[in-house]
């Protein structure tokens, strides 16, 4: 009976039966496949540390900006008519009181909340009778009250009014016609201009 | 104890890794010398694993230029989209509209809100196109509605694929409200947040 080596002695062996048994032999080669298994295995460790984290969630910011600018709409030129003749008494020929007249209403805005209105006029003249001046007993000139109302604001010649950021309808009048002076009007036709001003601001 | 050397490396996927997914290493198959011996053979298998990061950036590319909200419009700003992995965008406005801070006293017609949407759209790297529309309303906290909205947990999804180094391209529309409703004059913003994550 041959003896079985037991060990894994690097004696050199000889026998008829070897048991089966793996034979550990350090060598070099061996040594740097430790080795490199171990860096394999860090580096496996390492791969799997960066993997437990959680990705983080990235933004970015963008800012939206733009400009209403400000400004009156969708006023337009209107006429203010007195229906007929100007009321004239017929026993002295001078104008008779509390005439007023308004045009038809449209719809404006002004959109800035520092807008303004203003009002301005041009007394009523008689464009039949050429250069004729006045004389002691009759005039060419008729004067009124301007007013504007605009979506419940009204406003009469003078300073301009903050109006602030308003839509709604616009009438213009032509009220309390006087005569200048008290004089009688020539016949013919009159005619004046109120300018209504709309200054949009922010 | 370990005997021999390494034998083989398998890297799966390693040309087209994408990150999140595990590769696995097959370190080591070692045989033992005593190769006459089968029933007594030592070996060992080492399988390492790992993981590539899902990394994601999202970041300004240009900026949304000015608008003129009296009319309608549309501005358009770009971003930076990168990410390793399949991910989601959402989108958070601070105001949900375009907004001034202009007082209006009370009754007035006259509003200081201007909703609007936003587009996102993108290629990803798979050549799909991927985009949303939403409304800014829809784009404020909590909100999940849309596809964007920054509590859909779905997000605009990539889909399956990445992408790198690709440009989103943002669009902000809008239109003035219908009458009687008219905007204040004034100088509007909002701040549209967009964020990016990786999607499991």
């Amino acid at each position: 009976m041959s003896a079985a080596i037991h060990n894994n002695s690097l004696s050199p062996w000889a026998g008829a039966t070897v048991p089966a048994k793996c034979r550990i032999i350090k060598s070099e080669q061996q040594r740097r496949g430790h080795r490199e298994v171990k860096k394999i295995l860090m580096a496996a460790v390492a791969l799997t540390a960066f993997g437990a984290t959680p990705a983080l969630a990235q933004e970015a910011s963008f800012s939206v900006s733009g400009t209403v600018n400000a400004q009156c709409g969708a006023i337009s030129n209107g006429t203010i008519s007195f229906s007929g003749a100007l009321d004239i008494n017929a026993a002295t020929g001078a104008l008779n009181a509390n005439q007023s007249a308004s045009s038809s209403s449209q719809s404006v805005y002004c959109n800035g909340v520092n807008s303004k209105i203003s009002v301005s006029s041009t007394p009523l003249d008689n464009k039949s009778i050429g250069a004729a001046t006045d004389t002691a007993d009759f005039t060419r000139t008729i004067n009124y009250t301007p007013e504007v109302d605009f979506a419940g604001v009204v406003v009469n010649a003078g300073t301009a009014l903050s109006l602030g950021a308003k839509a709604g309808t616009m009438v213009v009048s032509a009220k309390n016609l006087t005569a200048l002076g008290g004089k009688r009007p020539y016949a013919g036709d009159y005619s004046g201009t109120i300018t209504v001003s709309l200054a949009p601001a922010v | 104890m370990l005997h021999g050397s390494i034998a083989r490396v398998v890297s799966e996927g390693a040309g087209s890794l994408i990150g999140g997914q595990r590769f696995m290493l097959l370190a080591a198959m070692l045989t033992a010398a005593c190769a006459a011996s089968p029933a007594g053979a030592q070996s060992i298998e080492i399988v390492a694993t790992g993981t590539i990061p899902g990394k994601c950036t999202v970041a300004v590319a240009s900026p949304f230029g000015g608008a003129n909200l009296s009319v309608a419009g549309s501005v358009q700003a770009s971003a930076s989209v990168d990410c390793n992995n399949r991910f989601k965008l959402n989108a958070l406005s601070s105001n949900g509209a375009l907004v001034t801070a202009t007082v209006l006293p009370t009754g007035s017609s006259f509003v200081r809100r201007l909703d609007y949407s936003l587009a996102l759209s993108f290629q990803n790297d798979a050549g799909v196109t991927i985009s949303a529309t939403c409304p800014s309303a829809e784009l404020t906290t909590g909100r999940g509605d849309c596809a964007l909205s920054p509590a859909n947990s779905a997000g605009l999804s990539s889909g399956a694929a990445t992408a790198i180094n690709r440009i989103a391209g943002l669009t902000v529309s809008w239109a003035p409200p219908a009458l009687p409703a008219r905007l204040v004059a004034g100088s509007y913003s909002d701040t549209i947040t967009l964020s990016i994550a990786v999607q499991p």
